[in-house]
């Protein structure tokens, strides 16, 4: 089957089996390199893309379900400013999430603060539920995502302002 | 040989009637909606289970969400977090409840509400908690009938020795939730029901009360990948009790649901069992301590 999309931003064309995961279109025929997914399932949580700029679990996307729709991976979105404000929210709380989980963590900041730069904690640990890597405690994932959302408020009044 | 590895076709029907002639006519392709049952169920290519999928994404009659005064009407196809938002004032917050803990936003955003409840051998957190409300499901498909669709309870729609009372063409197309105030409304889940169905549980109760006595008193247990288990003899002994419960009617309320548990099913294991036990326990001497602060 023909699929069509925005990969990255760049028009692209795949001639694959219509139900294989978006994961495996990604990994496998894209050679997306930040995925590191464990289990395929939905139950690791380290596949984590955005979907028309919403975070999903790209092992649960069918890949007839991607035509004509814009499929963002870390590769892309860690050239934007919405990068910048989560990465300094990380660095500032002085809590890195490790490489196998990294693009998930970061995807997933993204979608929390792009609806609501305040979040509250309780937001913030249920969407990271969806995560099994332990490699941050819970404690540092909210100061940090919190700290991100202050980072884009601050950001997005300026550029009202301007 | 090779039309066994062929890709599977994507049908896209954009109206209710042209999902319905596509179901007569393939009965056994899957239904796709948010597919986050199916999915974390995947078998890579080639698809073992069906060469045809229909995508209900596109019929916007399955997404709509509609209310009266007595109702909430939502279609099948209707994302988790679309009825959380649309029904945020309106829903009950046991429903609220079930619906946000069905799992995070990258979950709640593609699930959707039929899918939850047509999983044929899960019965997951809404099944539990509508089956305390008076719930009516729309089917539409079965060629046998003069009519284009029929209406049953929720509690009909899954046969006592497990999977759907559907026909083969027929399609759950609305849901229908009768709007009810509870004075006390609890959803728990303990285990995690999609991932380990076989050790989690559900608890629902939905209670109203007077000043001193309890005037309606439900509650449901689920255990996942057995079924949904009522009892109207134990609700009828606590209703018309009086606040706060004496600890020996909480004791006696629960010895008799130990008991009527064992009975119900052999394959419920220990841990469920105490599990649901405990949270029957806790929510009376909560909706006790409810009823004292007030």
């Amino acid at each position: 089957m023909k699929i069509d999309c925005q990969l990255n931003g760049k028009p692209k064309e795949f001639y694959v089996s219509s139900d294989i995961p978006l994961l495996q279109l990604l990994t496998e025929y894209a050679h997306i390199s930040t995925l590191h997914p464990d289990c395929g399932k939905g139950m690791c949580g380290n596949c984590i893309v955005l979907l028309d700029d919403l975070p999903v679990l790209s092992c649960l996307i069918p890949a007839f379900e991607i035509r004509g729709r814009q499929i963002t991976t870390l590769e892309r979105f860690q050239k934007t400013r919405d990068y910048t404000d989560i990465i300094k929210g990380f660095e500032r709380t002085d809590s890195m999430p490790c490489s196998y989980c990294f693009s998930s963590k970061i995807l997933l900041a993204h979608g929390i603060i792009s609806r609501n730069v305040s979040p509250e904690p309780d937001e913030i640990l249920q969407t990271y539920s969806i995560h099994a890597c332990t490699c941050l405690d819970v404690s540092q994932i909210v100061k940090a995502v919190a700290q991100a959302g202050t980072y884009r408020g601050r950001r997005r009044r300026y550029a009202r302002r301007k | 040989m090779h039309a066994e590895n062929r890709s599977p076709s994507v049908f896209l029907p954009s109206t209710a009637s042209e999902l319905l002639e596509l179901r007569r006519k393939m009965p056994r392709a899957t239904l796709w909606a948010g597919g986050t049952g199916l999915m974390s169920r995947y078998y890579p290519y080639p698809y073992p289970l069906s060469r045809d999928i229909i995508s209900l994404c596109n019929v916007p009659e399955l997404s709509r969400i509609s209310r009266t005064e007595r109702y909430l009407d939502i279609g099948a196809a209707a994302r988790l977090d679309q009825v959380l938002t649309v029904g945020h004032h309106i829903l009950p917050p046991l429903l609220a409840k079930a619906l946000r803990e069905v799992g995070p936003s990258p979950i709640t955003g593609r699930a959707t509400i039929g899918g939850n409840l047509c999983i044929p051998d899960l019965r997951l957190n809404l099944a539990g908690a509508l089956s305390l409300f008076s719930v009516q499901v729309e089917l539409r498909g079965d060629p046998s009938l003069r009519t284009q669709s029929r209406q049953i309870s929720l509690n009909k729609l899954y046969r006592k020795e497990g999977g759907l009372a559907l026909k083969e063409t027929e399609v759950l197309t609305r849901i229908r939730i009768a709007f009810e105030q509870g004075d006390f409304q609890q959803f728990h889940h303990i285990g995690f029901p999609y991932r380990h169905p076989d050790e989690a549980v559900i608890f629902c109760v939905f209670v109203n009360h007077g000043e001193s006595s309890i005037s309606d008193f439900r509650f449901s247990l689920t255990f996942p990948s057995i079924g949904i288990f009522r009892d109207k003899e134990i609700e009828s002994l606590v209703i018309s009790t009086s606040l706060p419960l004496k600890s020996w009617e909480i004791q006696g309320a629960s010895m008799v649901l130990k008991k009527t548990l064992q009975s119900y099913s052999s394959r419920i294991l220990p841990i469920q069992h105490a599990r649901e036990v405990q949270a029957f326990e806790r929510s009376l001497t909560q909706l006790n301590t409810r009823s004292v602060s007030r």
